[in-house]
């Protein structure tokens, strides 16, 4: 199957930080992605790929399980699940901070190159900000970008609408400055149901009662 | 220290003094006053605190077992300190004592009430032990108590505890329809305070569907689609509620419906993929789906489709003629975004049906037309490293690599495909220009702190196969200069080349051995991540997440990169472990023989060389220096009982800590076979055959080897031989009368009875030498049918 786009759990850590080491420059060990896990288990999404079909419960019992071994590769997290891009989010939990609305951070998002274009890292945020917002009732989101990375800036200022607060001058290890960012979150204008479709005028809502197998 | 200048023996200051010197990180210091508190202690006993102390140190040193006995000593010698109970708690959920932890939770819930996390520690505790109605009894104990009294911070701790309650209803409830009929009544009740909705409706669906509500099962499902319309498993359920499954026409009018909801999702249009059986529908169908990704230039559209050409070989003919006319309309000029993607495809599909030439001729064409792309030589890089071209391979890479220096992905890339190469120089050079590199020459010391395991397995990899060539060349030269003699003129240089390749030889063997080591280390630091959560989940709220991270903690040593490790490291301990002790005397006496000989020319090239030891040794730090100073690893390969080590470093971790179904019983035999242990040979051999079947080769290789090995002139254990033939006599097909003709063909018989595959016939090569060559001749033909650059590495490594 191509492309799922799921909730992250403790099981996807270990490749989300692969994922995160094969794409961006700031890394994480991993005991800091298990506490996001652990303290926002709802906040974190993953994208992953299936060589096979997912497995079926009668063929797991087959006697020849080949097939089913998972590959020894590092973006493997299961036969044949592979993760291609995570968003890993918590809640702001800054003790110095506690006066602030109860407010979301992206930590960290990635999408492998060889998957970009295909909406993927904009797909995982509305899910992460809609999370945030729902589970976590995070007033508003935060996070930092570099200011030479144009498909990023692209995603949060255009596509997701985040707007900037401030540049912090050399916010990264290697002295380049970042992007403050930050979205207000709206309940219901972020249910993922509002981005189904691009154009608004038209717009089809599933009512949950229609008859699905008739045409 | 004022009291122990007093008085020398105070075992409390003994303690205390140990724990200081740890925590200012002087171990050896802090381990010989510990050593020595705890030898007087056993004489004359010691005070509640001081055993208190003495727990602190060994949880600090990670000795749990230990901890925990003192901190319980510490309780029983009458320490009124209740937070040890906490403490206990922690380390026993650790280790895995699950009935100590509920005593534990127990004791401290009774002593501090009034915290909810002792609440939801205590049911943790219980529903790990099977105890579900307590554990739901102690949930709703405590909400009764709070009833009213929440404040806005504590809402979300509720929530999830209202929602591990429903869990643990959920699955005590099994199929029983009252009783899921009662769960649904507390979710109803409780879901106003709920936050996590997907998890509600996700519930839902389950027990609907359960109770055989199809109607309700499929409203809610739809739901959660709305939520998310990207996640494929919603899909599965959704006709499993509907009872389509089996109804091709009626899924292709679901699919059709959903496609209108949510024409920015890719499920709705790809499922019908997997079961249309209309071949011109179909086609229709596939061309839809992969020209629109095309236009738009998605680079993964071959790899959406790739699970089709496996599941359905029917893709293959089809995938080709649809793109194949696609491209033909294309005009590279007017639409190059189609056009380079296309060919990009192409190019992929043709490297799937293993057409080389087609495939390099489509990826050239797009580089032609778009020379900017590093997707494109990433490819190419590809095709070059199918046909076994690594070194050109690499070269495309770093050409791609140069398009885009700040782009980590493709350096990453570029490091994986140089040290495929062996060139290790290049890849450490290329991976450090993104590491931090502040206090060494280069990247690997940063690369084993941020845990960048995918390098360290592939670095060690690369330093074994360096090790393979060179053992090679090594021994090559040494008997060629013992049947001719060093050539008169060039002593000097051959007695240098002799003497590199000796250091090559070991230093590549213990490099690699220490990166898989570094690797095995890694997961325990892994496991050992845990502690803190054990009581910060019950704090902050959170033991639904804390029950999975339990269980991903006891199937963790499974996990893909560490098994590639410790495969890779039992390449290296068995070898070390067969080597007879005569062929390395032999091999000594030989190399040292030559050394004497021309001692003094052999001391001058010996200093020589000496001189670059120490910039060696700088490329390959991978520790501080002060914590590890075995750098090339020459300790690890020196160790005498190299069994021993796998079954320290590797082997023990995974045998208790993998899930057993996906365990490598391949692997169990090899190790098991080596420590004599045939019984458990057998034990792995039947758990191989009920996973892979009796037919299976590596089933045959094992049985074969297994009851060969039984004969009487074979170095195991009489006993341990009787069983395993015992076992071999149950093993279908398998001629245990022919076990001691020395006539009897082996081979033969393997070829008739099993599949025959590149594994198990490698498996026969190194364990049945007798009928080496013929097993060889099998390999040469067999290998054939796989790609050349798996070819070379058989005929390079294993033959």
């Amino acid at each position: 199957m191509p492309v799922t786009i799921r909730r992250a759990t403790i099981d996807d850590i270990i490749c989300m930080q692969n994922a995160n080491l094969h794409n961006l420059p700031e890394n994480y060990m991993l005991k800091y992605y298990m506490y996001h896990i652990l303290s926002w288990p709802e906040g974190s999404f993953v994208a992953t790929t299936r060589d096979v079909d997912e497995p079926q419960m009668d063929q797991l019992s087959l006697e020849d399980g080949k097939g089913q071994e998972t590959k020894l590769d590092p973006n493997y997290l299961a036969p044949g699940e592979k993760l291609v891009g995570y968003v890993l989010a918590k809640m702001n939990d800054d003790p110095d901070q506690q006066d602030q609305a109860p407010n979301g951070h992206i930590t960290s998002l990635s999408v492998m190159r060889t998957y970009r274009r295909m909406g993927i890292a904009e797909k995982l945020m509305r899910q992460a900000l809609f999370a945030l917002r729902e589970v976590y009732g995070a007033q508003f989101v935060s996070l930092h970008v570099r200011q030479s990375n144009r498909a990023a800036l692209h995603l949060y200022a255009d596509t997701l609408e985040f707007e900037v607060l401030s540049v912090e001058k050399s916010y990264y290890q290697d002295g380049e400055d970042a992007y403050a960012m930050k979205k207000v979150l709206k309940l219901d204008e972020l249910h993922p149901k509002n981005f189904a479709n691009r154009k608004m005028a038209e717009k089809l809502e599933d009512d949950f009662e229609s008859d699905l197998l008739v045409v | 220290d004022t009291v122990l200048k007093k008085d020398s023996l105070n075992i409390d200051a003994l303690a205390l003094k140990g724990l200081d010197l740890l925590s200012l990180g002087e171990k050896k210091d802090a381990e010989n006053y510990v050593k020595n508190a705890i030898s007087k202690i056993q004489s004359i006993g010691a005070s509640a605190i001081c055993c208190h102390v003495l727990g602190i140190y060994m949880r600090s040193t990670q000795n749990y077992a230990e901890a925990i006995k003192w901190f319980q000593t510490s309780l029983d010698n009458g320490s009124a300190n209740q937070q040890i109970y906490r403490d206990l708690a922690t380390l026993q959920s650790q280790i895995g004592d699950f009935k100590g932890a509920l005593a534990s939770r127990k004791t401290y819930w009774e002593s501090f009430l009034g915290y909810r996390s002792n609440w939801t520690g205590l049911a943790v505790a219980q529903d790990i032990n099977g105890e579900h109605e307590k554990a739901i009894d102690t949930l709703s104990q405590f909400e009764k108590l709070v009833e009213g009294k929440l404040g806005e911070p504590e809402l979300y701790e509720h929530n999830e505890c209202l929602m591990y309650k429903n869990d643990i209803m959920f699955r005590a409830a099994g199929d029983n329809k009252d009783k899921l009929h009662n769960v649904l009544n507390h979710l109803n009740e409780v879901e106003k305070d709920i936050f996590d909705k997907y998890g509600v409706l996700d519930r839902k669906a389950a027990i609907y569907h359960k109770l055989g509500d199809s109607k309700l099962a499929s409203k809610y499902i739809r739901m959660l689609i709305q939520r998310n319309p990207d996640d494929f498993q919603f899909y599965g359920r959704l006709e499993e509620a509907l009872g389509i499954q089996n109804d091709n026409e009626k899924r292709e009018i679901l699919y059709g419906n959903l496609q209108k909801f949510y024409p920015r999702s890719d499920p709705p249009k790809f499922i019908p993929l997997t079961f249309i059986d209309d071949k011109s529908k179909l086609e229709a169908k596939f061309a839809d789906y992969v020209i629109a990704q095309l236009k738009r230039g998605v680079p993964a559209t071959f790899g959406n489709v790739k699970p089709l050409y496996r599941s359905r070989s029917e893709f293959v003919p089809i995938s080709d003629k649809v793109v194949n006319e696609f491209f033909q309309q294309v005009d590279p000029y007017k639409d190059p975004v189609s056009y380079v993607w296309t060919c990009y495809y192409l190019a992929q599909h043709y490297l799937y049906v293993k057409d080389f030439s087609k495939a390099e001729s489509f990826i050239n064409k797009a580089i032609e037309s778009t020379p900017t792309l590093v997707e494109f030589y990433i490819l190419k890089g590809r095709i070059l490293k199918a046909i076994g071209k690594l070194d050109e391979a690499a070269e495309w890479l770093e050409e791609g690599r140069k398009l885009d220096l700040q782009d980590r992905f493709i350096n990453t890339k570029t490091v994986k495909y140089l040290l495929r190469a062996n060139n290790v120089d290049k890849a450490v050079e290329t991976v450090s220009l993104f590491t931090k590199n502040d206090d060494s020459v280069n990247g690997v010391k940063d690369l084993h702190l941020v845990e960048a395991a995918w390098f360290i397995v592939e670095q060690a990899e690369a330093y074994h196969r360096l090790y393979l060539e060179s053992n090679k060349r090594l021994h090559e030269k040494l008997s060629a200069v013992k049947t001719q003699g060093l050539v008169e003129e060039d002593v000097e240089s051959q007695l240098k080349e002799l003497k590199q390749l000796e250091w090559s030889t070991k230093k590549y063997q213990g490099l690699s051995l220490k990166r898989f080591q570094a690797v095995a280390k890694m997961y325990r630091q892994f496991e050992d991540d845990q502690l803190d959560f054990h009581s910060y989940c019950m704090r902050k709220g959170t033991p639904r997440a804390y029950l999975e991270m339990l269980d991903w903690g006891r199937r963790i040593y499974g996990n893909p990169m560490y098994v590639r490790s410790m495969k890779g490291a039992s390449q290296i301990l068995f070898q070390l472990h067969d080597e007879s002790a005569e062929s390395k005397k032999e091999f000594d006496e030989t190399f040292n023989g030559i050394m004497k000989e021309n001692a003094k020319k052999s001391k001058k090239v010996n200093s020589q060389l000496n001189k670059h030891r120490d910039e060696e040794r700088k490329a390959c730090v991978a520790y501080s220096e002060s914590e590890d100073k075995d750098v090339f690893g020459l300790e690890l390969i020196s160790s005498q009982n190299p069994l021993e080590v796998f079954w320290n470093e590797f082997y023990k971790s995974y045998a208790t800590k993998s899930s057993e179904e996906a365990r490598d019983y391949v692997l169990e035999f090899e190790y098991q076979y080596r420590t004599g242990k045939l019984a458990l040979c057998l034990a792995a051999l039947n758990k191989y055959a009920k996973y892979h079947g009796e037919k299976s080769g590596l089933t045959g290789a094992m049985a074969i080897t297994l009851l060969l090995a039984t004969r009487e002139s074979e170095p195991f254990e009489a006993i341990a031989q009787k069983v395993a033939f015992k076992g071999c006599e149950s093993i279908k097909d398998l001629p245990v009368a022919e076990r001691d003709n020395q006539e009897f063909d082996w081979c033969s018989f393997f070829t008739e009875h099993y599949e025959q595959d590149l594994p198990s016939l490698l498996f026969l090569y190194k364990h049945e030498p007798r009928q080496g060559e013929t097993y060889k001749a099998l390999i040469l033909n067999q290998i054939s049918t796989v790609r050349p650059q798996h070819q070379m590495q058989v005929l390079q490594y294993q033959l």
